[in-house]
């Protein structure tokens, strides 16, 4: 027992001398300028700092991290994952840096180096005219809206354990509740929140002194001192010769518009940066995410209704039909957001999968429950005569079931098949919330740019009622067509 | 071809047992026909569907060719190939046409190629003058057509023996011809069957054998003469009186 743990503590040593240099130091400023690029991680999903523009991926970091490329003449490669991710990519070595408005702190500081600071971010907070809050006291036992996991989130929740905080997807809501008196006062970045006083207009203002200031720094994988020091070097070049500001003056404008017309809204939130390519995108998203997760629930939903009608009674087909009672149980038990949350944050977390498939497996199990009930259903519904008929003919269960009961039970649940779908359609928009830009996304995107909460609204519902319609057609037309011929 | 020794069947209704057959024994040779007749509740159709195993007996024997099918080992999907079965509702596939109705079973199965099914197919629904029909769907037919259909289907997969259970029962009485017609050819060609039914002409000329069953148990295996013009026992002529 001695001998094999002196055996393994030096296979371990071994393995991490060996491993060590390989983790500690990733690649060298040659590596890449031979490669020709800087492979850079981001999360563009926080305006102006890192967004999607139309397609492509742009903001103040993102022009900071070009500098840093062709300061070292290289190109910049940008690989855009949740945020998340951004720290396993830096300890995998998979990235150069990392650039997506990172702050320091102990918790994100495992196996990564941060830079020297190139932004100071404000928390401000934005109050009605009429407010009595004036400084970071008065905030005690108030209504205040953030918005939720940010860092004036966390802040607020640690320094006022007394204030009803509501934390809110999209700012853009909170700043409406301000104005009804549902909110003493929202907590956001500065330059959002420049953008609601823009819309209230004369009725808001903003507290003098920020609540909190925060540096945001690039990241390294730690250990790169060479790449940590040619950034550090650059960062200050920057800032020495105006660059740092240049890049957020042109990015921090304070958007807004007066010429509130349908038209110019509708120009703004759908033409403006070719903004509807976002909802297409979205919409073709939702459409193959729903498209896949039926035939993966037909499928599922098939093979469980089968194992659930099978007149066998062997162990096999014993445990089978408790599994498939299991999954069931479970499947209509629990809220789909939930189930969705479960396979992407725990079941197929170790996976590569993109999220657009693991949206898509999530619907397929979801919808597999209730499919298998509805053909079930129709299953019961066939006369029991055709099961014998089939087996009087030497067929054996299996291709009894497949040729005879199934087409026809398929038949019979035909329209609560295509309801389970027009349903499916619809409960794809949960997709949003482990970061796909589904249909339902695409409309929050376009609201969270232009702060103009109608036109992506209504094009988003135009467009689901539309998929809705359509496929509602083409269906009900398949099942004219199935239904032709046994009409008596 | 088929014998059958002490065969009991008992359904469990709400938890109380029915004794549906009491102990039948009997023997199917090749080429009979027989003509099992009765009161309703007596056990035919039961005691016919247990012949094929749609039924399981409770205990007994049934040798078909020697081998005992209720026996887990016995391959029934084998067995029912070789014994073809007729409905009272015809059970035809309503989601096929007529055709593919006939000819499912024997190309699933590889006993015949597609296009040696169809032809087969074809002929017989000519001998039975429905080759018209052959690619409707069975919704566009009269009830007499179906059962003619339903025959032909068991027909093509080449039975050594054919079930019938009440087969012009949901007929009316001008289809019932018909379908009598066809049964009477496939007789006189020489097939073994076993029919449960009602229709006493039929029986008279068809049948090579009567049984008469009563609360679940034979009480009389004659040919059809003796039966119906000898007959002394008074619950057989009770029952044969009602149907003048």
């Amino acid at each position: 027992m001695e001998n094999f743990i002196k055996k393994l503590t030096c296979f371990l040593i071994i393995i991490s001398v060996l491993g060590f240099p390989l983790r500690a130091f990733g690649a060298s400023l040659s590596d890449i300028k031979n490669r020709g690029y800087f492979k850079v991680a981001t999360n563009a999903e926080f305006e102006p700092f890192e967004y999607r523009d139309g397609t492509k991926i742009t903001g103040i970091d993102i022009e900071i991290a070009k500098y840093i490329a062709k300061a070292l003449g290289v190109e910049l490669k940008i690989n855009n994952i949740s945020f998340d991710a951004l720290t396993i990519e830096l300890n995998n070595q998979s990235c150069d840096f990392a650039i997506a408005a990172m702050s320091y702190s102990e918790d994100k500081s495992h196996g990564v180096d941060f830079s020297a600071p190139y932004y100071t971010a404000k928390q401000s907070v934005l109050v009605l005219n009429s407010s009595n809050i004036s400084e970071k006291n008065d905030l005690h036992g108030k209504r205040i809206g953030v918005q939720i996991g940010t860092s004036g989130d966390l802040y607020c929740t640690e320094n006022y354990p007394t204030s009803f905080i509501t934390r809110y997807n999209q700012i853009l809501d909170a700043s409406v509740d301000l104005k009804n008196g549902q909110l003493d006062a929202i907590v956001v970045d500065d330059l959002p929140a420049h953008r609601l006083l823009f819309l209230l207009g004369n009725k808001g203002k903003i507290m003098d002194e920020p609540l909190f200031e925060e540096s945001y720094r690039i990241v390294v994988p730690e250990g790169n001192y060479e790449i940590l020091n040619f950034i550090n070097s650059t960062l200050n070049e920057m800032e020495e010769n105006g660059e740092i500001k240049k890049i957020t003056d042109k990015y921090m404008i304070v958007t807004g518009n007066t010429d509130t017309g349908i038209f110019s809204q509708i120009y703004r939130n759908l033409i403006y940066k070719e903004r509807y390519k976002i909802i297409f995108q979205g919409a073709a998203t939702t459409l193959q995410i729903t498209f896949l997760a039926l035939i993966l629930g037909l499928l599922i939903g098939v093979t469980i209704s089968l194992i659930k009608s099978t007149h066998k009674n062997t162990f096999i087909s014993k445990v089978l039909k408790f599994l498939a009672n299991a999954y069931l149980a479970i499947i209509r038990g629990t809220p789909a957001t939930v189930q969705l949350f479960v396979i992407y944050y725990v079941i197929l977390s170790s996976t590569h999968l993109s999220k657009i498939a693991v949206a898509t497996i999530a619907f397929g199990i979801n919808s597999g429950a209730y499919v298998s009930e509805i053909i079930r259903s129709g299953i019961l519904s066939v006369d029991p005569g055709q099961y014998e008929a089939g087996r009087c003919l030497g067929l054996n269960n299996k291709t009894t079931m497949t040729k005879i009961i199934l087409p026809q039970a398929v038949k019979n649940v035909l329209p609560t098949l295509i309801n389970e779908f027009i349903q499916l359609i619809k409960e794809t928009s949960i997709a949003g919330f482990i970061g796909v830009t589904d249909l339902s996304r695409a409309g929050d995107i376009i609201r969270s740019s232009t702060y103009e909460p109608i036109i992506p609204l209504f094009s988003v519902a135009t467009i689901y009622l539309g998929l809705v319609m359509i496929s509602t057609w083409l269906l009900s037309f398949v099942e004219r067509r199935m239904r032709s011929h046994d009409k008596s | 071809m088929i014998k059958v020794k002490n065969l009991y069947k008992e359904f469990n209704q709400e938890g109380t047992s029915i004794k549906i057959l009491k102990g039948i024994n009997t023997e199917f040779k090749k080429r009979e026909r027989v003509a099992i007749i009765g009161p309703s509740g007596s056990g035919k159709s039961t005691f016919l569907r247990c012949l094929n195993l749609l039924e399981k007996p409770t205990s007994g024997k049934i040798e078909f060719e020697g081998c005992d099918i209720t026996n887990p080992k016995c391959d029934i999907n084998k067995v029912r190939q070789n014994i073809g079965m007729v409905f009272q509702h015809f059970n035809l596939f309503p989601h096929l046409t007529v055709l593919k109705n006939i000819t499912l079973a024997p190309t699933t199965l590889k006993l015949l190629s597609t296009q040696k099914a169809e032809e087969n197919a074809i002929s017989l629904l000519e001998r039975v003058g429905l080759k018209d029909k052959a690619n409707f769907y069975p919704s566009r037919l009269s009830g007499g057509q179906k059962q003619r259909i339903a025959i032909i289907r068991a027909l093509l997969m080449n039975p050594k023996l054919m079930l019938f259970d009440e087969p012009t029962s949901a007929l009316d009485p001008e289809m019932i011809k018909e379908v009598v017609t066809v049964i009477k050819d496939i007789a006189a060609k020489g097939m073994t069957m076993i029919l449960v039914t009602h229709e006493m002409n039929f029986v008279k000329d068809v049948a090579t054998r009567v049984l008469f069953m009563d609360d679940g148990k034979i009480i009389a295996d004659e040919t059809p003469l003796e039966l119906f013009e000898n007959c002394q026992n008074e619950r057989i002529n009770r029952f044969l009186n009602k149907l003048k």
